[in-house]
């Protein structure tokens, strides 16, 4: 166990080195370039260029300009670009409002998903099977854009409850109950939304798992050992059909940081996916860098996670 | 009815709809008796139908596809069919216990073994947790695992295969059931564990006064350890009879066949005997008798009707009418 700790440790390293060179790379072999170094520019003068090149570091040979950048980031010193903020107090402001949105989402994903499922390949071609069958692939058709005007159209004008943003704007010192209220609001319409497609795809995952362990040998020989057929599903059947899930909740992890571009934009939600994306689109080199190494850390430690808790609960591996 | 009679299927027949709609009919009338304290082997190829009919006797059919359409299967003289899924409950692993060929799949991976063990005991005994270790640390000891204690806590994976299928047998007694059903119990093991584990059974079974079910596709095996073989082909017992008869004197030309093609020291250096032509998909049997395109022996009536059961005396029975005729006329 300790050795396969060190192991990890010491693989991983190096991939985050390859990850941070790479990523490095490509934006920088990426077209097109700050506003701020643009000689087309109306906006700055050839001298004013010339300050950001030194600034940003951007006159030193490529490989000095990956040192100082990666220098800066663990010495937190990163800045962006665009108004020479700390990129990690950014991101850490956007995480923040992020984090519900992924909290709320994967616990209804996650809650929702497994008893579908689970219900569905117990009674296979039953009537809850074909509709739930219908829902999902109903739900991985649709668009997620259109999804969302649908539901807004229904809480807007239906319910009359404001849901743009994360909370509505001037509401000023109302009662801290009604404050409340329209904070879960504003947050249950875009969970619901992320976790949707979430639901569809892992309910059939589920459904399929558990199906294929349903029709293994073992779970016969629980049904002849008289076991009743309660036990055979949710003890001998479902603790198998589970092992590859815990791989998976390894890997939710990266989606802490990555956000959802789409649902953000849509409910104008200042999270990290539109942050991101803002950053792309801006040239912020920082910022992209950045929130691409924390992902690979993230998606680093998820696979980790993993690789614990698939032995925690399967007892033919061993690390 | 006969009360030394534990088990009795009766004309059983069991279909499977496949996804055209066609009837698989993968047991078409089949009946056997299995007496108390008995051993009885069930022997054909696979495909015969003869694992199909075993598991119909625990209601392990999976309905849908498979449908079992007509027939009696009587248990110390109660038919199980129209009982309940929970009346089954209290009959499985409890008075008719089953093993299964592939002890490796058949245990489940994420449990130890004690408890895949102590479960049935649990179910079907009410008895603490502490009388139930005890149990599972006998049975264990019975089926000859060394340091029983310790392997409760072992994972399947952790065990040999022969080691594996002695768990399985264990958990089969369990419960001191009057009827143990082995489909297929040595297959999957290496020739030495095969005569091990057949020995182990014999053992047990006079301790524990069970009747064993033996499905195989060994003749070694029967000649081994049954008292009375069933012959099944195409979902029909086509000959059945004490062991010695039946491995003396054969009467049904499927049987013979099964019979000639095993190697023996006899033959050596000589072509090994094969019945032409192979096992017919049991969605489109031939009509007549089901054997009759690999029979050497078969005659138009063969092709156009059903042969009945031909009666040899002593319990020996075969269904071809046409070596029945052929003897009594050569006689």
């Amino acid at each position: 166990m300790i050795s396969f700790i060190g192991r990890s440790i010491v693989q991983k390293t190096v991939t985050l080195f390859f990850v941070s060179v790479v990523s490095f790379l490509i934006i920088y072999l990426a077209p097109g370039k700050p506003s701020q170094i643009d000689p087309m520019n109306p906006k700055f003068t050839p001298e004013m260029v010339e300050r950001f090149r030194k600034q940003f570091h951007l006159d030193e040979p490529l490989h000095v300009q990956y040192l100082l950048f990666y220098r800066d980031l663990f010495t937190g010193r990163t800045v962006s670009w665009k108004d020479n903020q700390p990129v990690l107090g950014k991101i850490w402001d956007r995480f923040l409002n992020s984090l519900p949105l992924f909290i709320v989402g994967t616990i209804l994903t996650w809650t929702l998903s497994f008893p579908v499922g689970i219900r569905s390949a117990i009674f296979r071609g039953s009537t809850f099977d074909r509709g739930s069958t219908f829902v999902a692939y109903f739900l991985i058709s649709i668009p997620g854009f259109f999804f969302a005007y649908l539901l807004i159209i229904l809480v807007v004008t239906q319910l009359h409850v404001p849901v743009i943003g994360m909370q509505t704007f001037g509401l000023g010192d109302t009662s801290p109950v009604h404050m409340v209220m329209d904070r879960i609001w504003h947050l249950v319409i875009p969970s619901v939304l992320g976790a949707t497609g979430g639901i569809a795809v892992l309910s059939r995952y589920v459904r399929g798992q558990m199906l294929e362990v349903e029709g293994q040998d073992y779970v016969r020989t629980a049904r002849a050992k008289g076991l009743p057929s309660e036990e055979v599903h949710y003890r001998h059947a479902l603790r198998n059909a589970l092992l590859p899930f815990v791989t998976m909740f390894g890997l939710i992890l990266p989606g802490l940081i990555g956000g959802s571009v789409i649902i953000e934009s849509i409910f104008s939600w200042p999270g990290m996916g539109r942050m991101a994306y803002e950053a792309i689109l801006a040239r912020d080199y920082p910022i992209i860098l950045t929130v691409n190494f924390l992902s690979a850390v993230l998606v680093l430690i998820g696979t980790f996670v993993s690789d614990v808790l698939y032995m925690a609960v399967d007892p033919r591996i061993r690390l | 009815m006969n009360k030394n009679i534990l088990l009795s299927v009766d004309d059983l027949k069991v279909y499977f709809r496949g996804a055209d709609g066609r009837a698989s009919k993968a047991v078409d009338g089949v009946s056997y008796d299995i007496r108390r304290e008995e051993t009885v082997c069930l022997v054909g190829e696979s495909g015969c139908g003869k694992t199909v009919s075993a598991l119909s006797i625990l209601g392990l059919i999976p309905q849908p596809p498979g449908e079992i359409v007509g027939g009696r299967i009587l248990f110390d003289g109660r038919d199980l069919l129209p009982l309940t899924d929970e009346e089954m409950q209290r009959i499985r692993g409890n008075r008719v216990a089953m093993v299964f060929q592939e002890p490796l799949t058949s245990l489940n991976p994420v449990f130890k073994i004690g408890d895949q063990i102590a479960e049935s005991i649990r179910i079907h005994r009410k008895i603490d947790a502490d009388a139930q270790r005890q149990r599972c640390i006998q049975l264990l000891e019975d089926v000859g695992i060394a340091s029983a204690e310790e392997r409760l806590n072992a994972y399947p994976h952790q065990l040999s295969g022969g080691q594996r299928q002695r768990v399985m047998i264990a958990m089969a007694l369990s419960c001191n059931p009057e009827l143990v059903i082995a489909d297929e119990p040595t297959t999957a093991l290496d020739v030495t564990v095969q005569a091990q584990i057949l020995k182990l059974f014999k053992v047990l079974q006079q301790k524990h006064n069970m009747a064993v079910l033996y499905i195989t596709h060994d003749l070694g095996v029967v000649s081994a350890v049954a008292d009375r073989v069933y012959v099944m082909y195409a979902g029909i017992i086509v000959e059945q009879g004490q062991t010695a008869q039946i491995f003396r004197e054969p009467q049904h030309p499927y049987t013979r066949g099964l019979l000639s093609s095993l190697p023996t020291r006899s033959k050596r250096g000589q072509r090994l005997y094969s019945i032409a032509g192979s096992v017919p998909d049991p969605a489109h049997k031939p009509v007549g008798c089901p054997f009759h395109p690999r029979c050497p022996h078969a005659v138009q009536t063969c092709r156009e009707r059903f042969p009945k059961m031909c009666d040899y005396g002593k319990g020996h029975l075969a269904r071809c009418p046409v070596l029945y005729t052929n003897r009594n006329e050569t006689a």
